[in-house]
């Protein structure tokens, strides 16, 4: 199994001093903290770190109307009274502030995917992780939920011009509308998301039900996901449909959206995860052994926005991170206990455990429909990719017969929650 | 089995058998049954009852109409009067729409097997074996039909009878039979030589004829039939297995299951509305679900879903053989949506087929004009026709639907995969900052390994003291800034913590927090306003980051340290004194605070 080193990180000095608006939830100084907190933990030493170019208006084209690109381009606050109309036609103002410098930050954290796209493209790296990008819900002609520019999309585009499918994961807490809608008539990029679905959680999209149109029918994935879910059930799920993914769709590359909005204790979202559960969606996609684009997104508690996403550097760089965190400029704001990892949380775990079998169910039904009939050329090899066996349904059941797997095969009603008998660690070899 | 009165002698190629009346009305009946599940069109209610409440006799219906020379030969002339008088029924008009409802189908299926058209079908399909015996079955419907023409009444059954008969003996011939699938119920009322294998292998072979013909049949169009044909071939080639096994599931669990049935819909139909509902129950890992019970109502709701999605898995297990059975489950064809799904399986092989050959001028029938857009539409197999979707949605969440926006103006312009990858270019790579390309890398002091953490001990008289704080982040900084060179400054290491606040004077940073922080925060002040004019010659930037490296984080030190439990450096208005206000107000608006988007706004502002 050939081991990742090749780590292009990109970062650039002047996002941190982005600021939406007083009370905007979205902080991009959280950047700052991360990149700084990677730095304290000496993780540049081990990976290339590149300041991305700013994205120029006719690459943001590439996927958004021009208009909403010139437009973005040419306000600022304090014109911005004179053009109600047109704000309201790109839906800005209410989420989505206009603030100083938002063009040059869009440039940024766009370009930063952008680049990273291509390094990827080049075999200039394995993986590429840009913090600052990860905006998934901006629309082609729209702004939505503090994204502007969708540099996803924009990455995508990149690196379809190498690949003939891309994979596209999200586990932020929202749904990735942005990119399964750009997506949606295409099975060149398979959009799979995780996310809280329902009691009109923003943003009302990512049913089950969606499952793509025209030559993307089933290329686009939901999971949607009630409050509370924890470690255990949101790392199984997350394992078998992503495993099951991979084999299916074989993608020559990977984007993954690692919006830390789904962690325990975040302002905005309403799962459990622990940045252990969450780092271990990484982990599990990084063995794929297939390029990774990584990307930030949601995460609207700074503190643990910056150490998840330390932690997750840390994870693809195969590199274990103490949990005290070292001394920093910005050791405060971790305390009192100044440590990198947080609990889990304590909401109660609406998903139920038929719940979470239903939807894993119908996630495969969906994707044996594909497996009937691949349409994009599935021809081209695919890189020596590791697709860890462990997914129980897959295996012959006349295969088993030894007392202690088919005991662990009892199903017990604390099943899908901790317990010492839980069948289905999903842990790999 | 009640016998009526009106017993006949049927005599077959090898005896005389007997059998009433009801017995040839009932398998007529079964007979048609069959004819409908094949073609796909949803089951009606047999007997037929008119508006006066008297039920209609199917095969006696069909005989005397045949007897008049055909449907449309008994429309021309007006002689349904005359048919209802046969039937002693007195609406001859209804009789009509039953006659059209009821035999249609299986008159025009007739008439195409008289027309020969299965002679050209059984050569159009590559499996010789199947054309020869469509050839010997072509003829004994021939038989049967001229049958038809000659005779009536007791000699049409015989007729019929033979006909039975005889291809049960080939079939038998050919090996066709399961002698597993013993069936009781055929074994009520068919006699002598007539036995369970030629009653099943004329339901096989009709069966697979009709499977053949079936979407022909079905459309009642001329022009539609080679389409229905190469459909129905591929059926055959695919899942012959299947459903030759299971075309006994329909005669004898059509009216036995029936009752199951209902208990199984009321138990979806609980799921549905709780998924969390105990009656649930747990399922067990799917390596075991074979050994469960089909008496398991979670099993049959899989058995029907395996149907739904059409998995081709064979083998020669009874389990399997059971599952075959509930696939053909008549419940699946009781209902409209039954249809649907059969339908769908159709349009699939269709679509299959039309693929594999590159012929795309396929056209459907009216009522299967959404799939046949499908086809048009787009060239992926994977295609389904629309009821489906809609089926395989229902079952999650009972919320509406939510459309994905879909247009020019919301989906990215995906250029088609050609395998030609562009010229590498090195524009746009990003700028190397790290490692330095000036090589001042190697000034690196390599004396800590990466990734290492907090010392718990050090040098200091106090440990963890605010000196101690101070001094090893200093440390550490004088170490960053070494290392990094060039790279500090560029990612504004140096505009970073607490060190931004040496650009501040002591009357500034004072003023600062006077403005932020009056005490308590009153209703509708945002002190960003106010911050923005008391310091007109600092720009926004300035303000924010010394907001966040110096100010925040004082707050935040002294949160560390005093009030452990209100901890929270993100909420902006916060003050120490309102925490709690705010905390909780934070906590009740979480899951809303971004949805709808208005009520999002609101929130934030009253916040």
């Amino acid at each position: 199994m050939r081991s990742k080193d090749r780590i292009s990180y990109f970062y650039d000095g002047d996002v941190g001093s982005v600021y939406f608006g007083p009370n905007h939830p979205m902080k991009p100084h959280r950047l700052c903290m991360t990149h700084h907190l990677v730095l304290s933990y000496d993780l540049h030493k081990k990976m290339e770190i590149y300041r991305p170019h700013k994205a120029y208006p006719v690459e943001l084209a590439q996927f958004h109307s021009a208009d909403y690109v010139e437009f973005l381009h040419r306000i600022t606050p304090d014109t911005q009274h004179l053009f109600s109309t047109e704000l309201a036609k790109y839906n800005l103002g209410e989420d989505c502030p206009v603030f100083d410098n938002l063009f040059e930050f869009c440039q940024i954290y766009a370009g930063g995917t952008i680049d990273a796209a291509r390094r990827l493209n080049n075999q200039l790296c394995d993986i590429a992780i840009n913090w600052a990008g990860g905006l998934h819900h901006a629309k082609k002609c729209e702004a939505s939920g503090f994204c502007y520019i969708n540099d996803l999309v924009l990455g995508i585009l990149e690196l379809l011009k190498y690949h003939a499918r891309v994979l596209y994961i999200d586990i932020d807490v929202h749904h990735g509308d942005g990119v399964e809608e750009a997506f949606y008539f295409t099975d060149r990029v398979m959009t799979v998301s995780f996310h809280k679905y329902g009691d009109l959680f923003f943003p009302g999209t990512g049913d089950a039900k969606e499952v793509g149109e025209r030559e993307g029918k089933y290329y686009a994935i939901n999971v949607p996901l009630k409050d509370g879910i924890d470690d255990t059930s949101f790392t199984r799920l997350f394992k078998t449909i992503i495993s099951k993914v991979v084999e299916t769709y074989q993608p020559g590359v990977i984007v993954l959206q690692c919006g830390a909005d789904s962690l325990a204790g975040d302002r905005l979202g309403c799962f459990n995860l622990s940045i252990d559960g969450h780092s271990e969606c990484v982990r599990f996609v990084k063995r794929f052994n297939l390029p990774l684009l990584v990307t930030g997104g949601g995460g609207y508690t700074k503190e643990n926005v910056a150490r998840c996403w330390t932690v997750e550097t840390g994870v693809l760089l195969d590199t274990e991170l103490p949990n005290e965190i070292p001394e920093n400029d910005y050791i405060k704001y971790f305390g009192p206990d100044f440590s990198l990892k947080i609990p889990s949380g304590y909401i109660e775990n609406l998903n139920s455990k038929s719940y979470l079998t239903t939807i894993k169910m119908q996630v495969m039904e969906n994707l044996r429909c594909i497996q009937h009939a691949p349409s994009v050329q599935m021809q081209e090899v695919p890189p020596d990719f590791y697709i860890p066996d462990f997914d129980e349904d897959e295996q012959n059941p006349d295969e088993r017969n030894d007392q202690h797997t088919q005991d662990k095969h009892i199903q017990r009603d604390d099943e899908y929650y901790e317990g010492d008998n839980d069948n289905d660690h999903m842990d790999v070899p | 089995m009640v016998l009526d009165g009106d017993r006949l002698l049927v005599e077959t190629g090898s005896g005389v058998v007997q059998a009433s009346y009801y017995e040839i009305q009932h398998r007529f009946q079964v007979l048609l049954c069959k004819l409908w599940t094949e073609i796909c069109v949803h089951s009606l209610p047999v007997p037929p009852m008119l508006g006066n409440g008297s039920n209609v006799d199917l095969y006696k219906l069909f005989m005397v109409v045949k007897g008049k020379g055909g449907y449309d030969v008994v429309c021309e002339s007006k002689l349904w009067s005359s048919v209802a008088e046969e039937l002693d029924l007195n609406v001859g008009t209804s009789l009509k729409l039953v006659y059209s409802k009821y035999l249609s189908a299986l008159d025009g299926w007739l008439k195409k097997v008289a027309d020969s058209k299965v002679a050209e079908c059984g050569l159009v399909d590559d499996r010789d074996k199947f054309g020869k015996r469509l050839m010997e079955l072509q003829d004994e419907v021939k038989g049967l039909l001229s049958g038809y023409a000659e005779k009536e009444g007791v000699d049409d059954s015989k007729g019929d009878f033979d006909v039975d008969e005889k291809v049960g003996r080939k079939v038998r011939n050919l090996g066709n039979h399961d002698a597993e699938m013993t069936d009781c119920m055929m074994n009520d009322y068919v006699l002598g030589e007539l036995g369970n294998d030629g009653m099943k292998g004329t339901g096989e072979v009709v069966r697979i004829v009709s499977s053949k013909l079936g979407v022909g049949v079905d459309l009642s169009d001329a022009e539609n039939i080679m389409v229905g044909l190469v459909s129905g071939g591929e059926k055959c080639d695919g899942g012959l297995v299947l459903d030759a096994s299971s075309g006994d599931g329909i005669s004898s669990g059509h009216k036995r299951k029936r009752e199951s049935m209902m208990g199984l819909l009321g138990w979806v139909n609980r799921v549905a509305k709780n998924p969390g509902d105990p009656v649930v129950g747990s399922l067990p890992d799917k390596s075991k679900w074979k050994s469960c019970s089909n008496q398991e109502v979670w099993k049959q709701v899989l058995s029907f879903r395996d149907a739904v999605f059409f998995k081709r898995r064979f083998d020669s297990t009874t389990e399997q053989q059971n599952w075959k059975n509930q696939r053909m489950n008549p419940f699946m064809y009781d209902d409209h949506s039954g249809g649907k799904y059969n339908l769908r399986e159709r349009l699939r092989c269709d679509k299959r087929h039309l693929l594999a050959k590159g012929t795309a001028a396929a056209r459907s029938p009216s009522d299967l004009s959404r799939g046949s857009r499908d086809l048009g539409r787009t060239p992926s197999p994977h295609t389904r026709d629309r009821c489906e979707k809609q089926l395989v949605a229902s079952g999650i969440d009972g919320s509406p639907e939510v459309c994905i926006p879909v247009g020019p103006s919301h989906q990215a312009e995906v250029p088609e995969w050609t395998g030609i990858t562009p010229e590498n270019d090195s524009k746009w790579l990003g700028t190397q900052i790290w490692p330095s390309k000036k090589g001042n890398s190697r000034l690196i002091i390599e004396r800590d390994p990466i990734g290492k953490g907090r010392q718990d001990s050090c040098g200091c008289s106090v440990t963890g003291s605010a000196e101690c704080v101070r001094f090893h982040i200093a440390e550490k900084r004088a170490k960053v800034k070494l290392e990094l060179g060039a790279a500090f400054y560029l990612w504004k290491f140096d505009k970073v913590g607490e060190e931004v606040k040496l650009s501040w004077t002591k009357e500034e940073e004072k003023r600062f927090k006077d403005v932020v922080g009056p005490n308590p925060l009153p209703e509708g002040y945002y002190f960003w306003d106010h911050i923005f004019r008391s310091f007109p010659k600092k720009s926004r930037a300035d303000l924010v980051s010394y907001y966040f490296n110096v100010f925040l984080l004082q707050r935040r030190a002294y949160q560390n340290r005093h009030t452990l439990e209100d901890i929270d450096s993100d909420d902006d208005e916060a003050e120490d004194g309102l925490r709690n206000v705010f905390g909780h107000q934070t906590l009740k608006s979480r899951c809303s605070i971004l949805t709808p988007k208005k009520a999002a706004k609101k929130k934030k502002n009253s916040k």
